[in-house]
Order: structure tokens, then sequence, then C-alpha cells
């Protein structure tokens, strides 16, 4: 049998360099993914946890927000299999299926699983939404050998981000849930947890608080985190919520990320804190949080406060 | 003394809106003074905390007993306690 050479051409998959790793940990960002102005190239990622995987489909969601069709390049590959697995392709047609196109035939049928994928994208549209979604991953993280307490921290962070994005984000949020290997020095049994939204981001949120309205970005950012800082105002007593995850985040010695708008910061492992690329630069605000399954110390509010006042002192 | 189970509610505990709607249903159901049982909620947010526990404590002379609380559960209660002065009994 003889084949001419566009068969053989058509048969050959063209090469695609598998270099982006999309964690938590890394500093690849989405747009290096974009190989035009609306075309994402997926095929080149090598590795995503939460974080990746939600600043991507902001990211796409966001670029047919604007108007013009997008294109995904995909592959029958593992990543993109377990991007399928995760609800990835579901979210975007839910959305935006008119806008947003890619070859079906590679991410249909049946779906990889993924044993550390404690929990897949949820979308949560109402508040509380996210409450039975909580409950039912404790039970889980539990009959996988978790302590129950890094599943109710993790109820409470779900909880205080999910409100927040609802409340002052106004609009849905995003959550999931990863199993995590790091090395690090007598600690296993990381998981990753990740919240996003697409609202107008932390720092412009907060400033919509007159109080707080002459803070620039970075100060903003860090600021929303103190106790009793809101964008509403003072007599609605709110602004406690970030301040908890910070809490809870310091008291774990957990790797912590957040990004707002095009500003991204990161509290690594050893808590030298520091501002790096966000992994995109939509609009919203994105919240990623290695926890272990080790003791959680109580650390106060006035300590938390401490901590990010001294870091507002390096600005 | 009126226990509240607060399991009735959920496992997870969390949301300013959600706290108003759970005060609302005790203090139309139950006559103070309360004691708070948390067995069986996993955690609880500050949101929905300062929603219930104080406007309960002021009922009762800003007092409040609770009990069968995890460890998140106080952590929680330690941040309202630090805020309002409430004085909390654990048993």
């Amino acid at each position: 049998m003889f084949f001419s050479r566009p068969e053989i051409l058509s048969k050959i998959s063209p090469k695609v360099a598998v270099t982006k790793s999309l964690l938590i940990t890394d500093d690849a960002v989405v747009s290096e993914l974009l190989i035009d102005d609306a075309i994402f190239d997926l095929r080149k990622i090598k590795r995503i946890d939460p974080h990746g995987v939600l600043s991507l489909l902001c990211s796409v969601l966001a670029k047919a927000e604007e108007g013009k069709p997008v294109r995904l390049l995909v592959e029958d590959s593992f990543q993109i299999q377990r991007l399928h697995s995760l609800g990835f392709f579901f979210e975007l047609e839910r959305n935006q299926r008119d806008l947003i196109s890619w070859d079906r035939s590679k991410v249909t049928g049946l779906r990889t699983t993924d044993p550390d994928m404690f929990l897949p994208i949820q979308y949560i549209g109402n508040k509380g939404g996210e409450r039975q979604i909580a409950e039912d991953l404790v039970r889980l993280l539990i009959r996988h050998g978790f302590s129950e307490e890094i599943g109710a921290r993790i109820g409470w962070i779900f909880g205080e981000l999910a409100d927040n994005a609802l409340t002052h984000g106004k609009g849905p949020c995003y959550l999931m849930c990863h199993r995590y290997i790091a090395a690090k020095k007598d600690r296993f049994n990381f998981l990753a947890v990740a919240v996003a939204d697409r609202g107008m981001g932390i720092h412009n949120s907060l400033r919509t608080n007159p109080k707080y309205s002459s803070l620039d970005n970075k100060a903003a950012l860090l600021t929303a985190f103190k106790s009793s800082v809101s964008s509403w105002a003072d007599e609605f007593k709110r602004g406690k919520g970030l301040t908890d995850v910070m809490t809870i985040s310091l008291g774990n010695d957990s790797y912590f990320r957040v990004e707002s708008g095009d500003m991204g910061f990161s509290i690594p492992w050893d808590r030298n804190a520091k501002w790096g690329r966000p992994m995109c630069s939509v609009s919203g605000a994105r919240y990623s949080i290695v926890l272990t399954d080790a003791e959680f110390k109580n650390v106060s509010r006035e300590d938390a406060d401490a901590y990010i006042e001294a870091l507002l002192r390096t600005l | 003394m009126t226990t509240i189970k607060l399991k009735e509610y959920g496992a997870i505990l969390t949301g300013r809106e959600f706290g108003q709607t759970v005060l609302k249903a005790l203090i139309g159901k139950h006559q103070p003074p309360f004691e708070l049982d948390f067995e069986g909620v996993f955690s609880m947010g500050s949101s929905f905390g300062d929603e219930v526990l104080p406007p309960i404590a002021k009922l009762q002379g800003n007092e409040l007993q609770v009990i069968n609380a995890s460890k998140t559960v106080q952590a929680c209660i330690e941040d309202i306690r630090v805020e309002t002065n409430i004085e909390f009994t654990f048993g």
C-alpha cells in the first residue's frame, strides 16, 4: 500500500515540546501556552496542579469573553485526558460553548481517573454552595487516611473564600483539592487546595472602601489580609475571612500563593514571602495553599496582622 | 438550659447569611439559655460564628457553654472570645 506525502503527513502528529509545568511552586505562566492571540496550545503542558488548572480555566474564559473565537490545541495525551477528567472541558462548554473550540474527538469517551484528585473543578454559583462540597470532601479525606483536622481547616478555608468571592467579587468561584507530592523533611500527605474567581480582584475590591482607596496595588492586596479590613465599612464588622485563611496557613507552615489580577504573591515553606509573576493576569482572585496533614498551631489574628505589617514595611 | 445540636445545620458551618438564618431558626424554636453542642461539626467559620455566638451570649449574660467542640471549632471560638470578651465554658 502506498501513501501520498500529504497522507503521510496527516498521519504524523506534529511534535510539540512538552515543557510547561503549571504548578503552584513553579514560575511558568498560562500566557506561555498562548501561541497566537486566541490560540492556547494545551499540548505543551507537562504537569499541572489545581492552581494551574484554575488559572488556565479563568484565562480561557476571559479570552472568550473578549468576544473572539478561542481555539484550544489538544491531543490524546495524559495531561489533556487529566484536564478532561477534572471537568475542565465541561466547564468551558457550560460557559462559552459557542466561542471556544477544540478537537472534541481527542477528549471524549472514557475519562481517565486520577486517584489523587479528591475534588475536581467545582463551580460555586450561590452562597453556601460550598458547604456540602466541603463536608463530602472532609469525609472522603478521612476515608483516605487524612486527619479530620486538615479536612475541617479546608472546609473553613473554602467557606471563607467562596463567601468572599460571592460577596466582594460579585461572582461565582471554583474550588479544587488535590493530593500533592512534595519533598519536605518529616512531612508527607500534602493537600493542595485552590480557589479562584473572576471578580474585580482583591486589591480593587478593597479600594472600593474610601478608607483604603489611596493604597497602591501591592499595599491593597496585602492590607486585605489584615483583620477587620474589608471593602465594607467598619460598622459591618467584616474583614476576618482572609485573616483566618492566613492564620490557618501560617499555623500549618504551609505553602501559600495568592494572585489578584496581574499581581502574584507567595509565602513559601520557609516563610520568606515574595512577589512574583502570577500564573495568569486576568481579573479576579486566585488562592492556593498546600497544607500538610500535621499539627495546626493556633496563630492569632494579632500574629497574622504583625506578619502582614512586616511585609507592608518592605514595600 | 436548652442544648442546641448544631450538626442539624451541617458539619461545615460557614457563611454570614447562613449564620443569620440559623440564629433566627434557633431563637424562633427554643428558649434561652442555650448550650451549643458541636458534636458532628467539623468546622465553623468566623463569619458564621460572629452571627450566631455573640447574639446568643448576649441573651444570657454574655456567657455561653459549648460542648463537643473540635480543635478547629475551638480555634474559631477563641477568635470570637478575644474580640467579644464572651465568657465561654467548654465541656
